[in-house]
Order: C-alpha cells, then structure tokens, then sequence
C-alpha cells in the first residue's frame, strides 16, 4: 500500500508539484510575519481542481517549507521568520556574524530534515496509539506541562534571572489584555477599542526580534553588511558532530513530536524547550547564545518534529494539532471528505499520501535548502540601508495580514519601541514572548480545569500524567539554581 | 531596411491597440457603477480562523461561484478572527456599502448580543439573507454507561445535581444557549457544570478525552465520531425529528414545546447598498446553491440549506432574540 502511494505520487507532476509547494512555503517562512498558516490559505484555491491526494501533497509540502524557512532569516539577519524559530537565531546570527554562516546554515538544514524524519515515523508507525494517548491530555496536564516550558525562561534569560523574570511577568501581565478567555468579557483594555483582541504573539515577537533590531542595526550604519561574507566552510556535520549530537536529536525530535501532538500548544514552544533542554544537558552551556551549533540543531529538529507530530491528531481524530494543520483539515473539507476517526479506514489511500508526501517534501527540502546555501547569503547580502527598510515593511505588512487588523501592527510597533530600550539596558526580550505564547494558555487551560474540577487544584498533583509534568517542573527548577549556587560560590 | 519598417509597424500596431484599450477600459469605467457590478473581486469577511464552519462555506460559494463563471470576478475570504468576532463586525460597518464587502456570520450575533459580549445588535447591519441552517444535539460518549439515553439523563441529573459537565464552544455562543434550551426544558437549569472551550475543536478534543461528560453540539462537529461509533446523540434540541437520526428522541419526546435553536447563518453587508447590486450578488449566490456540488458539500457538512430572503431572515433571528431574552431573564432570576 504504502509503495503504491509512493509509485503514484512519484510522477513528474506530483514531484513539480512538491518542489514548488516546498519553494512557496520557504519563502513565506523566510519572510518574518508571513506563516505557514498563511502559505497554505493562499494556495488553497489553487488545489480545487487537482484532485484530493495531489492538493494534499502540494499543501503538505508548503507546511514543510514554510517551518524549515524560518531557519534562514533567523540565521543571516537574525531576525526569526516564525515564532518556531526564535531559538535558532540566538545562536545562529552569531555564527553568521562571525562568517560561518554557511556552517550554521548547514547545521539548521540537517536538523530540519532529522526532524522531519523523526517525526514521519512517529506518524507512520504509531499515529493511532499516539492519538488516543494524547486525548488523555485534559487541561491540568496542559496547565503542567506549560509551567514546565515557562521554566524554559531561566535558560532564555542571558546573564541576569531577576531580569529575565521581571520580563517574564510583564509579559503574562501583557497577556491579560483582550477578551477573557473563559467568558469573553474586556478586561484592562484601558477603553481602547485596540486593546479588546488583545496582544498576540507573533506581532510582538516582530516587534522584539525584528522592529527592535532593526533600530539598533541602524545606530551603527557604518558597517555596511549585517554579517561578512560567508567563508567556505563544509556545510555538512562532521561525524564528530553527529556522535556529540545524537542525543540532542533524539531528545529535540521527541519534544517537538509531543508538543506537536498536543493540540493548540504550537510549534512555538518546542522550540523553547528543547532549547532550554539541551542547554541544561550541555557540557558547555555557556556557549550558549554565542554561536552553539547544539543550539540550532536542538531548535530546528523539534520544530520539525512538530509537523508530524501535529498531523497526528489531524489524520487519526479529525482535530487540528496547530493554526496550519487546521487549514489544511478545510482544505480537505473543502474536497468532499469529513475527516474524522474514520478517515484511515475509509480513506487509506489519503492517508498514505499524507505519509509519502511529508516523506518526499522533508527530502526536497532538504536538496533544495542545502543547494540554497550558496545562493541565501548572497541575497540577503545587500547594502544595510537598502535592506533594513524592506524588511521592517515586509515585517508590516506580515503583521497585517495575520488577521486583517491595523492593530497587529501597532503593537508590532509599540513593542519594537519597548524592545529598542530592554535591549539598550541589557534586559532579554525572548521572556517577554514566551510568557505572551504560554500565559493565555495557561490561564485558559487553569480555569476550564477548575471549572470541571469544582474549583480543586488538587488534580494537578493527582493525575499521573500532569503529576509527572510537575515533577519534572521541579526538578528542572532545583537544578538551575543548584547551578547557579556552584557557579556564585565558584565566581 | 525591410526588418527595421517592420519593427516600426508593430510598434505602431501596439500603441494603436493600447490607446483602443485604454479607451475602453476608460469607456467600461465612465458607465454606472451599478451596471457595471461586478467590475473588482468582492471579499466575504469571516469571523473566525481558516479551517472552521463558516470559512468553508463562504470558500466553498466562492469555489463555485469561479468554476462555473457565475460571476466575472472572484470571492476572496477574509478572516478578521479578533477581538471576540467584534473585529469583523466593525469591518464591515466600516466598509463602504458599494457591493464588494459582505459578511457571512451567523446566530452568534444574537446570543453573544443578550449575553453582553457583543455591543453591535445584527440588524445595524444590512440583512442579505440566509444560506444555511443547523440543529443543536447533546451527546455522551459511547462508552459512558451511566445512562444510557436522554430520559436517564435526566434522571441522573436530578439525583445527582452539578455532577455532570458540559463542553461547548465559546460562553454565550449558540451552542451554549442550545444546552441552556435543553437545561430549562427539562427543569434541571443550574444543574449541570457548563464548561465553554475555545472552540469546537477543543471541546471535542476534551469530550472524546472523558474530561467532560456531555457535549452540546451542531450536527456537523459530531456526525463523523457518531459514525466511528466513538458518540451518540442523547437528544436532539428541536421539537422535529432530525432526518438523519430519526431514532434520537427529541425535545417534544420530552415533553417539552420548547422551540430548539437553530444555528441560522446567512450574509450581512454594511447598510447603504443599491437594490440592484444586492440582488445581483444573492442571484449569484443562489446559483451556486442550487449547483450538485454545493448539495454534495452541504450533505457532509450535516448543514440543511435554508436560502431565505432578507425579511424571513431578519423574523428568524428576530423571533430568536426575543425567546433566548426570555431565557436568559429566566436564568438570572434564580
């Protein structure tokens, strides 16, 4: 079954139709403030007429794209093209900076493609099992397993905790903002009719990562690049590299699966947690944030791992794992068919395309990327004055297109403004934006559990799953600060 | 020589035909506005993400509305999910009344309307008219046997008040009213935990998971897990039987004559839009409506096609405002 799909969707059509789908989403995924989401909306007309299992392939492979994307602006200029890859500009720009682009690029894309893997596996091997498992989740293990990825803070703070936990609770406070999540009501909108949507993430996180640094890129105009010309280094892991770094795959995959499988959580926050893992599990983190390949491949595998975590759900229940797998269930939809439990009886062929084209899209994604390395650097190699300006607009015009609001890009605006100056006084801005991706949740996901629960906390320490998740929390936190209390009475 | 005489014939042949275009290009755009509709792509606002109900009816039409060149122009969606489905609606009161915005919406407006949460009452907008229709159920997993139909419901309830919990999506969405209609019909209102969840999705997610008990759902969010045997319907919220489940007892079967909630979604539009334009595109509309394609469409979807015109329209959403009023004063007052 699984080689007859893979005999069908290997015509030079359905191939073209990969390629160009992987290309489109690239793009979008490059481009700060366009999504995935996004890249998949606008082609949808163009998969009316093809057919179910070919439009599934072309839309499968923009998905793929537009995630792995993100991994090149974040490296070059620093400025992270999607949420999900926030983590891999921390220490990719610094290696780009320091002209080993090509290196960090080649890393990235490798992760990518690990990641991918790791999680086609999952899907083809256990996706039924896996999605029972996941509906296990109820809101206390969501509340527990979000405290544990706020702990990702303490990683993702720089030099100074206290600073990085007042920018963790500004954020929450910002968080607040908007409707409530349980009864719709306003609440601290201050009046302003701007304020009742709330602060989303992604507008702030351009802001921070992209408005913010480009300010400060400005002040100094007399370097003329943002990063040197790359030097010819190899761009594939050397063996030594894939041996220290084979646990850091695994461990990144298996966090970026199981955050894709959840519904709702996003690819977000893989990255945050397996960022922060694999600096905690690191012989040398303080590398960290300085160009740490360790760091890149730990972001880029688990965001990649989240896509077929996240089509686990979609193929096996009918609900969505994130924003881009519920587009892609419409566009099924919009096909005739009514995804659902039934769907990989029903439709078996479906379902095996689905498994050949996320196969067949990481592998071109993986050509198409490791032969773009020559040709990324040198466009995004223009005149800082030319190139600043293009992005702060294309960032804009991202922001407006999330949801057709002129509002995103205040915010977009008014958080590049507060970022500049964090960024001046050396406070860390990425915080901020875990705390905006992860409070509404939490305060969301805290409230419906009390709502069922009678208004008993108790479940979070009585239900095995949210019990092991706080456990976990724990310890992470108490080896954190038994580290920093060897390192002061050391320092 | 020749080659070059022949290079200046076709530069002069072009130039022609650009100023003959041009001309008529300016000739088609001197004509009125409400003849020549539709000269530009006409966008539907939608209230919500890609992916959901209402998305995909409105990208369905338009699908349509292309393949069969219904319309010279195409029907873009546009998504303004924020700020609680108040972004889209001030979108679209904003807009200019020219025919090339609409807004496809449904009873959310009035439920969110009574609850508060929505300051724009429906009628501020233009009422095109309705397209689709959709009943309200409660369901219970297949393997929950601590009641094993609506009458046993009931009972449990009664003998076991606030025990039971109750997903749906979004406090003060139709699908709440819809629980709260099955609540008071019964005479057990308060008694059971009403749990809102983000979205439908969610709360199939947390109902399919066993961490709530009862679901109140339209027919399209459930019919696929009753079909996998995962749910089944309890009860259906209408004084009919459902066609589909001619089985499911119904509020009548309960005695009740409690007139259950339909999920009425049609097309609104800023006010101010000539006459003819308005009809032009609802013609358009109904075409697509009337096509197999979109019958196949609706069938999946569990949805019942309901193209009324714009007064039956504006009565139904009317005649639901003033009963879920009445509800609403009911369960305040205890």
């Amino acid at each position: 079954m699984f080689l007859e799909s893979l005999l069908s969707l290997l015509s030079p059509m359905n191939l073209l139709l990969i390629v160009a789908g992987v290309i489109w989403g690239m793009v979008f995924g490059a481009i700060p403030g366009l999504t995935a989401t996004l890249a998949i909306v606008v082609l949808i007309p163009m998969t009316y007429g093809m057919g179910t299992v070919s439009g599934m392939t072309m839309l499968i492979a923009i998905y793929v794209g537009a995630i792995s994307g993100g991994l090149i602006s974040a490296i070059l200029i620093g400025m992270p093209g999607t949420p999900s890859s926030i983590t891999t500009a921390f220490d990719g720009y610094p290696l780009a900076r320091r002209g080993l682009a090509r290196k960090a690029l080649g890393a990235g894309i490798t992760a990518n493609f690990v990641g991918c893997f790791l999680g086609w596996i999952c899907l083809v091997a256990l996706a039924p099992q896996i999605a029972k498992f996941a509906l296990k989740f109820g809101s206390f293990e969501y509340v527990a397993i979000i405290l544990f990825g706020l702990t990702a803070v303490i990683s993702l703070s720089g030099d100074s905790l206290s600073k990085g936990f007042i920018m963790a609770l500004f954020g929450l406070l910002v968080a607040t903002i908007g409707t409530d999540p349980t009864y719709g009501m306003y609440r601290n909108t201050f009046g302003l009719d701007m304020l009742r949507g709330g602060v989303s993430s992604v507008p702030a996180m351009i802001g921070l990562f992209v408005v913010s640094q480009v300010f400060i890129e400005v002040e100094q105009l007399s370097q003329k690049f943002l990063f040197p010309k790359p030097e010819k280094v190899g761009i594939l892991l050397t063996l030594q590299e894939w041996k220290s770094n084979a646990v850091n795959f695994l461990r990144s995959g298996v966090i970026g699966i199981m955050i894709g499988i959840l519904p709702g959580i996003g690819g977000a926050l893989s990255n945050f947690i397996a960022y922060d893992q694999a600096k905690k599990a690191s012989k040398h983190p303080e590398e960290f944030g300085n160009g740490a390949l360790e760091g890149i491949i730990a972001s880029e595998t688990a965001n990649n791992a989240s896509i077929g975590g996240a089509l686990i759900p979609m193929l096996a229940m009918g609900i969505p794992g994130d924003a881009a797998t519920a587009v892609l269930l419409g566009g099924l939809q919009l096909q005739g068919l009514q995804p659902g439990p039934l769907l990989m009886t029903e439709h078996p062929d479906l379902v095996y395309g689905v498994f050949v084209a996320l196969l067949l899209s990481s592998i071109v994604m993986f050509v198409l990327m490791m032969a773009g390395i020559r040709i990324f650097p040198t466009l995004l190699r223009i005149k800082k004055s030319y190139l600043l300006p293009l992005v702060l607009v294309i960032g804009m015009v991202g922001c407006y297109n999330l949801q057709y609001s002129i509002n995103d890009v205040w915010v977009a605006i008014i958080f590049g403004i507060i970022g500049y100056f964090l960024k001046k006084f050396n406070y860390p801005t990425t915080p901020i934006v875990i705390s905006l991706v992860l409070g509404k949740m939490l305060e969301t996901h805290l409230r419906l559990g009390l709502l069922v629960s009678g208004g008993s906390i108790l479940p979070l320490v009585t239900r095995p799953i949210s019990l092991f998740f706080v456990v976990l929390t724990a310890t992470s936190l108490a080896i954190s600060v038994l580290k920093m209390r060897k390192e002061k009475a050391r320092g | 020589m020749k080659k070059k005489s022949a290079k200046r014939l076709c530069t002069i042949f072009l130039a022609m035909s650009m100023l003959l275009a041009s001309v008529l290009a300016t000739g088609c755009s001197s004509k009125d506005p409400v003849e020549a509709y539709p000269d530009q792509d006409i966008r539907i606002i939608v209230a919500f993400n890609p992916g959901g109900q209402t998305d995909l009816i409105s990208r369905k039409l338009a699908e349509i509305i292309e393949k069969e060149d219904i319309l010279p122009v195409s029907i873009v969606t546009v998504n303004m999910a924020g700020g609680n489905t108040a972004d889209a609606i001030n979108a679209t009161l904003q807009a200019d009344p020219d025919g090339y915005t609409f807004f496809m919406h449904h009873s959310n407006l009035v439920t969110n309307y009574i609850m508060g949460n929505l300051e724009t009452k429906y009628d501020e907008m233009d009422m095109l008219g309705g397209i689709m229709d959709q009943p309200f159920g409660i369901v219970k997993r297949s393997d929950d046997d601590r009641f094993a139909d609506v009458f046993e419901l009931v009972e449990y309830i009664k003998a076991h008040p606030g025990e039971l919990t109750c997903g749906f999506p979004g406090y003060a969405s139709p699908g709440h009213f819809a629980l709260l209609q099955f609540l008071a019909a019964n005479g057990i209102s308060g008694m059971v935990q009403e749990v809102p969840y983000a979205g439908g999705a969610e709360a199939i997610e947390a109902h399919l998971g066993g961490h709530t008990d009862l679901r109140a759902t339209n027919m399209g969010d459930s019919a696929r897990y009753v079909a996998s045997g995962d749910i089944e319907f309890l009860c259906m919220i209408s004084q009919d039987v459902n066609p589909d489940y001619p089985d499911v007892p119904t509020l009548k079967d309960l005695g009740s004559d409690m007139e259950g909630l339909v999920l009425h979604t049609g097309l609104f539009a800023p006010k101010g839009i000539p006459e003819e334009i308005k009809t032009k595109f609802m013609d358009a509309i109904h075409k697509a409506m009337e096509t197999e394609e979109f019958a196949q469409f609706t069938a999946e979807m569990c949805n019942t096609m309901a193209p009324t015109d714009a007064e039956t329209f504006k009565a139904l959403y009317d005649n639901d405002l003033a009963t879920l009023e009445e509800l609403a004063k009911t369960l305040t007052q205890q």
